[in-house]
């Protein structure tokens, strides 16, 4: 059976978890289209730190084939993006609030053909933000795209989620099966 | 590439988007389990042969993205169409794991019911 991981590292889990407690400033990208969306790498800046949550392309074999997938990664970005500065793309929504909690939803897609296993792919697809008493998630935008939707909501349950099972394409041999898990990495 | 109206709002854009399907369906065949192309004997991402890959690749994209906010990456042979409703489209002249050109098809949710998320590699028929 094919294994497959797309997930943050300890270190990668630490920079996020170093943004509890901290003040909300912006976020700023090139690849913000508006509030909702961003083709590239997003820059969070809080009043102390910054970080950069990106999703790299790398050739993967999943499921029997290599094809390019999106890999969450988080980094440290302490200068912002030239062009989002020339460009107006900074977002202040939430500015001065705390963030108070940060949780990933760690997605794993099984695949099976006539019953038997064929691959399990894990892979971190959002990260989610409690800012004051809203939630900003930063999801990836599908599972062959290195785009983000960026969705808010009052509760971490009504966070608009992408329907994942929608991508892998069940027929009277192939079944696949997803489970969620959201974990707390702050 | 691309180009048009600019995507507007959101009904207009899911409007647009129809449209291009609809033409889309006339040049490449009605999408099967909402998704174009045909599907691989393995992998999830489908398959259009052509005995001009790259040429069927760019017209395909070219359809899809009408009316989008089309712009380019900043790295060559990368071409990204997004519209106000949330539909997206990307086309990679190069696959970086098997050369082909494709395109990854994201509907909004809005038109989920008649298109999946999917991605079409172009190969030689």
């Amino acid at each position: 059976m094919i294994e497959t991981q797309q997930i943050l590292n300890s270190d990668e889990m630490k920079l996020l978890a170093s943004l509890v407690g901290q003040k909300w400033i912006n976020i700023s990208s090139d690849g913000l289209t508006d509030e909702n969306f961003s083709w590239s790498g997003i820059r969070i800046e809080t009043e102390m730190s910054a970080i950069e949550i990106a999703l790299d392309m790398n050739a993967l074999d999943i499921d029997g084939v290599i094809d390019d997938y999106p890999c969450l990664h988080v980094a440290t970005r302490n200068a912002i993006f030239p062009s989002a500065a020339k460009n107006g793309k900074i977002y202040f929504q939430g500015k001065n609030e705390i963030v108070k909690e940060v949780w990933i939803l760690r997605e794993t897609i099984r695949g099976s053909r006539n019953n038997q296993p064929e691959f399990k792919n894990t892979a971190d697809i959002l990260i989610a933000i409690l800012l004051g008493s809203t939630w900003t998630a930063f999801a990836r935008a599908d599972h062959f795209t290195d785009a983000f939707d960026i969705c808010r909501s009052h509760s971490r349950e009504t966070l608009d989620l992408p329907n994942s099972l929608d991508e892998w394409e069940e027929n009277l041999m192939d079944r696949f099966d997803l489970e969620r898990e959201w974990i707390q990495v702050g | 590439m691309g180009g048009g109206r600019g995507g507007g709002y959101s009904a207009d854009a899911e409007a647009q988007v129809l449209q291009n399907l609809t033409a889309l369906n006339s040049q490449f065949g009605a999408p099967s389990a909402g998704k174009y192309g045909r599907p691989a004997p393995r992998g999830q991402a489908r398959r259009i042969t052509s005995s001009d890959p790259d040429a069927t690749a760019k017209e395909f994209f070219r359809v899809a993205s009408q009316g989008a906010q089309t712009r380019e990456n900043p790295k060559p042979g990368l071409y990204k169409a997004k519209f106000a409703d949330g539909t997206i489209v990307v086309y990679r002249t190069t696959s970086s794991s098997d050369g082909s050109p494709a395109v990854n098809f994201r509907p909004s949710k809005n038109i989920a019911s008649r298109l999946k998320p999917h991605k079409i590699h172009f190969v030689q028929e």
